[in-house]
């Protein structure tokens, strides 16, 4: 069952039924049945990996928290009886225990993950080394298909585990709780990645049905609908031939096509979260946003701090916050800030931090070089403009750039957009060179196409494109609204009987250019990972 | 119990409202015979004088002149083909027609593509839309739907149906010339579609020809069993491809011996124009094609007297063996490209 059908929108409206209909304190009963038959209609193999995930987790946090509670319980029984020597050996001991338990889990969990999505990875570099002294050898691939949304829900439950480790989160103690927290279908396959107190916050209180969020929903819904079927769907097969034709093409022709990359990709995923959103919306349950207006960022770092905003979050968290202030690490920050100066002292405890999480969130999205490339080219912008701060803030006030200006605002808005349009498309076109071959074509041919067929070679119908810079112009515009408030406060103020013509002709609009651009093209980008 | 009212009656005026919607285009696309191929009223206004039928796909479409026929063979003929119209297509419009005209002849065209074509697949589908807007009432649609379209392709099929139907709106409200039917033929223009000598060898059998699937001969069976019961006459009949194409492709003599096999098995008769002899001298790849599958107005108007001529000797009992070549394997010997 993919999100962009028709059985979806009936699974939906189904859900809705029997969620207002019964009892309010089964309401999560009912999200987790249907949670868990949606897995099990979109990928009945991949059942018993989420299940081990979810009964991992449970275990884990269940074991280290009783731990925590025994702490708790023999040293206040004890305190008069213990020394302080005794007391610590004690402390140390509940520690390692949770630890280890803490790190078995952890492992086990990465090591499924990594499994399905890194197994060819490695073995093609095993291959590679081995070709270094025997030319005729080689590992073969295995064909192991990743259960469905694998990477999302693996992450989400270490996030929580590792919460429960610091103990800033209670372990779960219903079983069935924590597998809805897992399995949540709206999150499955592409995100976002939630917090445990956030999401089941929202899991598990009561639901009122309300006509607001019943239509923001489906109003959300629609939207969403109409950006994956109609502009994304539409231009993939654009960005494709050029990324397979791009050596033979006019540079202009292949910078079209990253710009109709960066339109596509936005569009896809963005339109999936809008999808997700309105489904949890008319189920009273608020979900985290994981897109802020991304291409309107003002800098790369900006740019990721408003795009797939949950693994942002994630990896700030998780992996630069506990290496930034790592004793080891700030104590190299304090030699070095003795030796080079305060402001290398600073920023080099953050540029190794930054270092590990670029280059993992590149491994993250695709197990190849050229995504590892990906990362690393994003976070030494990063970390580039970290430590050219105070020379940047010297040139602009040498310079008298005022910042609140909207020319200046503007100017670093289409530099950030061009830059991240060009940084995007090098691991999609194909290896690493292929990217890089991309990009040089871009700035080494100056050929001006004669004609439209010479400038869009790709396009096999007029009315496509108008369709798509149309609907396209519409998600531009309504950005731009939003930057005041939100685009269905605005919708919402439109009276009743309009708001509803357009909501339909909008359905129609997806009915005739959507669903043909829909079968002739693949499912979610980022559902691969 | 407020907030249910009002978002049941949201959703009521909603459905509504792409309810009218869908209505105008889809009785646009259905009723307004605006689109290219839609026939349903001459067909209509022809009813009960029709005695010899032609039905097929675009390669029929494009190949059977009725006026031409008529003239030959004395009867009120009818190109009830259409574009990429599925086998279960032709059986519902042959059935449509045979039981409202005093039919005794129906001609199928069957293509080497048509035969080896998943009807059940996507682009099928299309070809059902265009069925849908030949039929008479909504009902009768309703029926093929539920009976030949996968139900996974029923969103696609109102997709299609609304697209066509928004299209020919335009062309209303545009005043723009539509395509003329004559009595179902549409004419195409010619294009050449010769091999350079350069590229003769390279493409020589560059093309595999796949065996029939099973659906389109059970399909098939159920048309001549059809025929039969209404004592109709049936011929089955591949209409002549370009030389250029019949050098590219190969293995059809694998599938022209399954489906003669077929034929004969079914006591049904069987005409390859691909095999005729004197094709060399009727068509040529100048101009007697639009793009190597379909005939131009040059190469149907040569076609159709050939073939009316050839059907007529058939019905008479005449032999007309040794007006074509046994196989494709003998034909390419003579062929230009050769």
């Amino acid at each position: 069952m993919t999100i962009t059908s028709v059985s979806f929108l009936l699974f939906v409206f189904a859900l809705l039924i029997v969620y207002y209909v019964l009892p309010k304190r089964t309401q999560w009963i009912v999200l987790l049945v249907a949670s868990i038959s949606f897995y099990l209609m979109c990928s009945l193999k991949g059942i018993p990996y989420i299940l081990f995930t979810a009964t991992s987790i449970y275990f884990a946090t269940r074991w280290m928290e009783s731990l925590s509670r025994k702490q708790k319980a023999y040293i206040k029984e004890n305190k008069p009886n213990l020394s302080k020597e005794e007391m610590s050996d004690y402390k140390r001991t509940i520690a390692k225990s949770r630890k280890r338990i803490m790190v078995c889990t952890l492992i086990l969990n990465i090591a499924i993950l990594c499994s399905f999505k890194y197994i060819n990875f490695f073995l093609d570099q095993i291959s590679l080394l081995i070709s270094v002294f025997n030319t005729t050898s080689s590992i073969s691939q295995v064909n192991w298909v990743a259960p469905l949304g694998i990477s999302f829900y693996t992450f989400q439950s270490i996030g929580y585990l590792v919460d429960v480790y610091w103990g800033t989160c209670p372990a779960e103690k219903n079983y069935f709780k924590n597998l809805l927290f897992v399995s949540f279908f709206p999150q499955i396959t592409q995100g976002p990645i939630s917090d445990h107190e956030a999401l089941s916050g929202e899991l598990f209180k009561s639901h009122t049905f309300t006509y607001e969020n019943f239509s923001r929903g489906f109003q959300r819904m629609l939207w969403g609908l109409m950006k994956k079927m109609i502009v994304a769907n539409i231009l993939a097969p654009y960005v494709q031939d050029v990324f397979t034709n791009y050596a033979s093409y006019k540079g202009v022709t292949v910078f079209i096509g990253a710009l109709f990359y960066s339109v596509q990709i936005y569009a896809d995923f963005s339109g999936y979260m809008d999808i997700m959103c309105g489904t949890c919306e008319m189920l009273d349950i608020n979900l985290t946003e994981n897109f802020n207006r991304p291409y309107f960022s003002k800098s790369i770092a900006e740019y990721w701090r408003r795009w797939h905003i949950s693994l942002g979050e994630w990896f700030k968290k998780y992996i630069y916050y506990p290496i930034a202030v790592a004793k080891w690490n700030r104590k190299l920050g304090t030699n070095a800030q003795k030796k080079m100066g305060k402001h290398f002292g600073q920023t080099l405890p953050a540029t190794i931090a930054l270092i590990v999480v670029w280059l993992t969130t590149g491994f993250w999205h695709g197990a190849s070089w050229s995504y590892i490339a990906w990362g690393g080219v994003n976070g030494l912008f990063i970390i580039f403009s970290l430590w050219m701060e105070p020379v940047f803030e010297k040139s602009k006030a040498a310079l008298r750039i005022n910042e609140s200006k909207w020319l200046w605002r503007a100017f670093q808005t289409i530099r950030t957009f061009l830059l991240v349009t060009l940084i995007k498309v090098l691991p999609e076109v194909g290896t690493l060179s292929d990217g890089l071959g991309f990009i040089k074509r871009i700035f080494t041919n100056f050929e001006i196409p004669k004609s439209l067929g010479e400038l869009l070679p790709f396009l096999d119908a007029t009315h496509k494109l108008i369709v798509v810079i149309f609907f396209a112009g519409l998600l531009f515009v309504s950005s731009l609204l939003q930057r005041k408030k939100p685009i269905r406060d605005y919708f919402n103020k439109i009276p009743a009987p309009i708001r509803i013509v357009l909501l339909a002709v909008l359905f129609v609009c997806i009915v005739i250019f959507g669903i043909p651009a829909t079968k002739l093209t693949g499912g979610f980008m980022y559902a691969q990972f | 119990m407020h907030n249910f009212k009002k978002a049941l009656l949201s959703s009521i005026s909603f459905l509504v409202c792409v309810a009218f919607i869908s209505g105008v285009f889809l009785g646009v696309f259905f009723r307004s015979e605006v689109a290219p191929y839609d026939d349903t009223s001459t067909r209509a206004k022809l009813a009960g004088e029709i005695d010899f039928i032609f039905c097929g796909a675009s390669h029929g479409q494009s190949a059977f002149v009725p006026d031409i026929a008529d003239s030959i063979l004395d009867c009120t003929s009818y190109n009830l083909s259409g574009a990429m119209m599925p086998i279960h297509g032709r059986k519902v419009l042959i059935e449509k027609e045979v039981e409202r005209n005093p039919v005794d002849t129906v001609v199928l065209e069957i293509s080497l593509e048509t035969l080896e074509r998943d009807e059940s697949g996507i682009d099928s589908v299309e070809g059902d839309a265009y069925v849908l807007s030949r039929l008479d009432s909504f009902s009768e649609r309703l029926q093929y739907t539920a009976s030949y379209i996968p139900k996974k392709h029923w969103d696609y099929t109102y997709s299609i149906s609304m697209l066509f139907g928004f299209s020919q709106l335009k062309s209303i409200i545009t005043n723009a010339a539509r395509i003329e039917l004559d009595r179902g033929y549409v004419s195409h223009g010619s294009k050449d579609v010769s091999i350079p000598d350069e590229m003769i060898s390279e493409l020589h059998n560059s093309e595999r020809i796949r065996m029939p699937l099973e659906e389109n001969i059970n399909e098939i069976k159920q048309i001549i069993d059809f025929c039969k019961e209404q004592n109709v006459d049936i011929i089955i009949v591949f209409t002549p491809l370009s030389d250029s194409v019949l050098w590219k492709i190969y293995g059809e003599d694998e599938v022209y011996s399954y489906f003669k096999e077929f034929c004969e098995d079914n006591n049904c008769s069987l005409i390859n124009f691909d095999l005729l002899k004197s094709r060399f001298e009727h068509f040529n790849d100048t101009n007697s094609f639009s793009d190597g599958y379909h005939l131009s107005k040059e190469g149907a108007t040569a076609f159709s007297p050939v073939f009316s001529d050839t059907i007529s000797k058939f019905q008479t009992g005449e032999d007309i063996s040794g007006l074509f070549y046994s196989n494709y394997a003998e034909m390419e010997q003579y062929s230009p490209y050769n």
